[in-house]
């Protein structure tokens, strides 16, 4: 864990979303913002999402949890009962952001939306986030990540085009919507520092995940088509099609092959190396990539020259043609896995990966560190993520005043 | 009344290709700062030459994939091979707050334009430089795009099915994750210069986006040896769960149903099949482990149905549902057309275009979309005359002299 104290450090943020828009407060908090996570006195729900530590399903062992709420303080309040919300409007007189992502309309019918909070707290910035919007036909529909992220467009422009169309699948719907709203908060924020004036930022997830589908609608607009999918083929002009998925000895690789005044020395270099190996066919031996016009290429021609590659690529690793491809100039990389990641030396050098103590598991974790560098105060996990109501006592006793007696007397009857 | 607007008065310079540089610029210019994005005649950004075009007719201001990411921006040529060129290039970056770049590497120091040159010229200078593979490390300097870059972080191997080579997701997908991290990045930047007066260099790697959006896959890794696979559309804790085909052609609809309680609904607005009340279904391990004959039979519900219809009766009684919107679908979307997503701009070339906003809404201080792209060099005498107060002669020497390519 790092020294300085971030970019954000004045700021404090009330984290009472779950896992639509835990990102939101990671943000922040790497960023230097002191986060307070706010969970029901059971622990959020989203510690029930694994992978779990040592595959042990427990609360407190959520890896989803742990990636999710870096640089976060966490305390536990039941803001249905009366006694909750009188102390977390107590904490809000406190805080900058409140950022919830609740069903529309509850935080209001608990008397905990944005004006009622404003009363309290003029320049507090209370942000919003739905899957849909807080009013509208989609109001009150349920979200999950395949339906969101289908309904912004990328799943359609996504996969084979004689299979279904396709989504990642490691979930990407709430991250996109957490990270959207620490966007929309950063913008709240810097105008509040500007003028004092607080407000509300509404922050819906469908949009979020409209923004992921690059420029799907645009082709509607433009050309009143429809974008399709091509999977691992990059398409050239009407029909033709070559391959830029290819299997190798240990996995796969990306590799753009252009055909036309962009074609990089690196697919000539591939060639003489092919030939080297005994691997070139005559035909392709001297075919000339950038004389070429990608949308007049036979198909034949396409189909032979991703038949030629793939049987070489077989022969290689992917780390050895990676290897080769940035010493050459061709568009290749590997399809990393998980452990890929793990031993990749471009994330090692540039100090990608931070170990933080976790003292209840008696060991260290490590993370993802610093999204970005900064010449000032790079953001970093300041600490790891909190268990449930590790900082109550902080919190409630040491800011707010509480008596020992009061905080006992609230944890019996469930409020904290 | 004119509202003050949340970044009226911050002045950002582009050097930027492509998406996440241009993105980034965007989502600061709908906010009222005043962005103005360099180009050169020599090499427009690439995305000016690609598809789709406005009713299908070319040219570099006619690109949809370039409007999209460059609306609310002033639009200047300079040829930065020429003295002169530079020379008002420089004049610009002692009149912005933020600098945003995204070229490769090598590009900025070739030019003389690396932070330290930049805080000659302004000392509380902002500069983000956004790429591949970041500014440091073994492998910076490789060139790619970022369909190599979302290869690498690890979404490729992530999309597909078992029993077939991964096809991945679609395109540069890096770019979808990462002008998030850099707006919060330059808007805390801001922030902090206001308090401090100290200005910085922000180094951003697209490839590093990636890897935290795929933060749990790394750790599970790390701590349980698990490799994350593909699982086609797939979730380990819900079933059914998929994209189904519906009437019509290239019509789908996703289904995710995770709790008995959603599966119960799901029987009800099926009107109660008799499939559905067979014993291998009731629970969700029998569904999982039945999954092929699963989707099979929903499939036969959902063909039968248009995606909007089988959304309407799965949503009605409160399963999550919908529509996998196709490029027509978005702009059809009830839902984004009552939120005001898209406005529509008039475009000195392509006449009204139409723009999504920005997902999210600020109540005091809204986003404002006012001006279409620029076409290459719109802005020249805007930023000549006005921004940078250069006089008539001047500017006059300066065309003479073929600074503007």
């Amino acid at each position: 864990m790092t020294e300085h104290e971030g970019m954000l450090a004045p700021y404090r943020v009330l984290d009472l979303t779950d896992e639509h828009g835990l990102l939101c407060g990671k943000v922040l908090g790497d960023l230097g913002a002191d986060v307070i996570i706010v969970e029901p006195p059971r622990g959020s729900p989203a510690r029930g999402i694994g992978p779990f530590y040592h595959d042990q399903p427990d609360p407190e062992r959520s890896l989803y949890w742990f990636a999710f709420n870096t640089s976060k303080r966490g305390i536990t309040l039941d803001i249905e009962s009366a006694d909750g919300r009188e102390l977390f409007r107590r904490l809000v007189a406190t805080a900058d952001v409140v950022v919830e992502a609740f069903p529309p309309g509850h935080m209001e019918g608990l008397g905990l939306g944005y004006e009622a909070l404003k009363q309290i707290n003029p320049g507090i910035i209370v942000t919003s986030i739905t899957p849909y919007g807080p009013s509208g036909p989609f109001r009150d529909y349920k979200e999950s990540d395949l339906v969101l992220m289908s309904l912004g467009g990328l799943t359609f422009i996504s996969g084979e085009p004689d299979r279904p169309p396709l989504r990642i699948t490691y979930p990407q719907a709430y991250l996109h919507s957490g990270a959207y709203a620490a966007v929309g908060t950063m913008m709240a924020l810097f105008h509040r520092g500007m003028s004092g004036e607080g407000q509300h930022v509404d922050v819906s997830m469908q949009e979020c995940c409209e923004w992921a589908s690059y420029f799907t609608p645009e082709w509607w607009d433009m050309a009143q088509t429809n974008m399709m999918r091509a999977g691992m083929w990059r398409v050239f002009g009407p029909a033709g099609k070559m391959r830029m998925v290819y299997p190798c000895q240990d996995g796969y690789v990306s590799c753009w092959m252009l055909l036309s005044f962009a074609a990089s020395r690196g697919q000539y270099r591939l060639v003489e190396w092919m030939d080297r190996e005994g691997m070139c066919p005559d035909w392709l031996r001297g075919l000339d990539f950038r004389a070429m016009d990608a949308s007049n290429v036979e198909q034949g021609l396409l189909d032979d020259m991703g038949e030629a590659f793939t049987r070489f690529f077989l022969t290689k690793t992917k780390q050895e043609l990676f290897d080769w491809a940035r010493a050459n100039e061709l568009f290749l990389a590997p399809f990393s896995t998980a452990k890929d990641l793990w031993q990749n030396p471009q994330l090692a050098e540039r100090g990608f990966w931070m170990e933080v103590e976790h003292p209840e598991l008696g060991t260290a974790v490590t993370y993802p560190g610093p999204f970005l560098r900064s010449s000032e105060a790079s953001p970093t996990v300041h600490r790891r993520a909190p268990l449930i109501g590790e900082h109550n006592i902080d919190i409630y006793c040491g800011e707010l005043g509480l008596s020992a007696q009061a905080l006992t007397t609230l944890r019996g009857v469930g409020v904290i | 009344m004119h509202r003050k607007q949340v970044l009226e008065g911050i002045n950002v310079v582009e050097l930027t290709r492509i998406i996440v540089g241009p993105h980034t610029g965007r989502m600061l210019a709908e906010h009222g700062a005043t962005v103005v994005k360099v180009e050169t005649m020599l090499h427009p950004d690439t995305v000016r030459l690609a598809a789709p075009f406005k009713d299908n007719v070319g040219g570099v201001d006619r690109a949809g994939y370039f409007s999209k990411y460059n609306a609310n921006k002033l639009g200047m040529t300079l040829n930065l091979d020429k003295p002169r060129g530079m020379e008002v290039f420089k004049r610009l970056v002692a009149w912005a707050d933020v600098v945003i770049e995204s070229n490769a590497p090598a590009v900025m120091p070739k030019l003389g334009l690396t932070y330290e040159d930049l805080k000659q010229i302004r000392p509380d200078i902002i500069m983000l430089s956004t790429n591949q593979l970041g500014q440091t490390g073994p492998w910076h300097n490789y060139k790619a795009y970022g369909a190599q870059a979302a290869a690498m972080a690890g979404f490729y191997y992530l999309t597909g099915y078992p029993d077939q080579d991964p096809p991945g997701v679609f395109g540069a997908y890096t770019d979808m994750v990462s002008p998030q991290w850099t707006v919060c990045a330059i808007l805390a930047a801001l922030d902090y210069r206001r308090r401090t007066g100290k200005g910085q260099y922000l180094d951003h790697s697209q490839f590093e986006a990636g890897v935290h959006w795929l933060a749990t896959t790394v750790l599970d890794y790390a701590i349980n040896g698990r490799i994350a696979e593909r699982m086609g559309n797939r979730d380990p804790y819900a079933a059914p769960h998929g994209v189904y085909r519906c009437a019509g052609e290239e019509r789908w609809c996703t289904i995710a149903v995770r709790s008995d309680e959603e599966w119960r609904a799901f029987c009800r607005a099926l009107g109660q099949p008799a499939w559905a009340q067979e014993e291998r279904f009731a629970t969700l391990l029998g569904r999982k482990h039945h999954e092929d004959e699963l989707d099979r039979l929903v499939e036969e519900w959902t063909r039968g149905r248009s995606p909007e219809e089988a959304t309407a009766a799965l949503q009605g009684v409160g399963v999550p549902a919908g529509v996998v919107a196709t490029s027509e679908d978005i702009h059809g979307d009830p839902q984004l057309a009552h939120r005001g997503h898209f406005v529509t701009l008039e475009h000195r070339e392509m006449g009204p275009v139409v723009y999504d906003m920005p997902p999210y809404r600020l109540s005091q201080t809204p986003a404002q979309l006012t001006m279409a792209a620029p076409c290459m060099g719109q802005h020249n005498e805007y930023v000549c005359r006005e921004l940078l107060g250069m006089s008539a002669d001047e500017l006059a020497d300066l065309v003479a002299e073929g600074v503007f390519e």
